[in-house]
């Protein structure tokens, strides 16, 4: 997990990323949501499984 | 067993030779460095953005930026190491590769222009345009922001977003106690 979280910390200092800025709780919750629906468009059996379990 | 080897024993720098006697598949995942180099007393830096036209010595230098294989259930040591994320564009070089001469080869001048470009962006130096020598010097950085995010119980994966923007996600295998790192 740290050496993940170092390989995109050195994308942030690149960027000079706002290290105060709040969590991006919405763009993560959105971002899920539309990689669940890809999976559900691409894979339905996925999907029925999800729904059904 | 499976082995990851040099293509010959000068090498060569975007192959490396993969032997696969394990009698099963492999699945082999981008990595990172292999074989990093120290340069030899008296060598003259390189210039990044030159690529192997320089040959000689500069050749064999630029090993230490070569992008290498590695192998996600085969163990191999501390030499090779996995980088959980791909790079896009070598990714896109080796379709066009693929589609272009049948061949899985990446642009090395182009990735060491990439790393050239970072390290400048980032005030970093480096003899052998090794991304090692990036992440040594960003240490102190590094481990701030490895330390803001606790591993939590059984987590399965990560979302990343740097400026609001989500630029990467990583699934993990299992889930994983916070123990782990």
């Amino acid at each position: 997990m740290t050496r993940l979280v170092e390989s995109y910390a050195m994308d942030a200092i690149e960027a000079d990323a706002d290290r105060e800025s709040k969590i991006a709780a919405q763009q993560v919750k959105q971002f899920i949501a539309d990689m669940e629906n890809a999976v559900a468009e691409r894979y339905p059996p996925v999907a029925r499984a999800r729904t059904c379990g | 067993m499976a082995r990851v080897t040099e293509v010959s024993e000068g090498g060569s720098v975007p192959e490396l030779a993969f032997e696969n006697d394990a009698g099963c598949r492999v699945l082999l995942v981008d990595g990172e460095e292999f074989g990093r180099r120290t340069p030899e007393p008296g060598a003259q830096p390189l210039d990044p953005g030159r690529g192997e036209e320089q040959g000689g010595d500069s050749g064999l230098l630029r090993r230490a930026g070569a992008l290498a294989v590695c192998l996600a259930d085969v163990r191999l040591g501390k030499s090779v190491t996995c980088t959980q994320r791909r790079g896009r564009k070598k990714m896109a070089q080796v379709t066009h590769s693929l589609r272009s001469a049948g061949t899985r080869h990446s642009d090395q001048s182009r990735i060491w222009e990439s790393i050239a470009d970072k390290a400048e962006c980032m005030a970093s130096y480096s003899e052998t345009s090794a991304m090692a020598d990036i992440y040594e010097q960003q240490q102190t950085k590094l481990k701030e922001y490895a330390s803001a995010f606790a591993p939590q119980d059984f987590q399965v994966g990560a979302v990343f977003t740097i400026n609001g923007r989500v630029v990467g996600a990583d699934l993990f295998d299992a889930p994983r106690p916070s123990a782990s790192s």
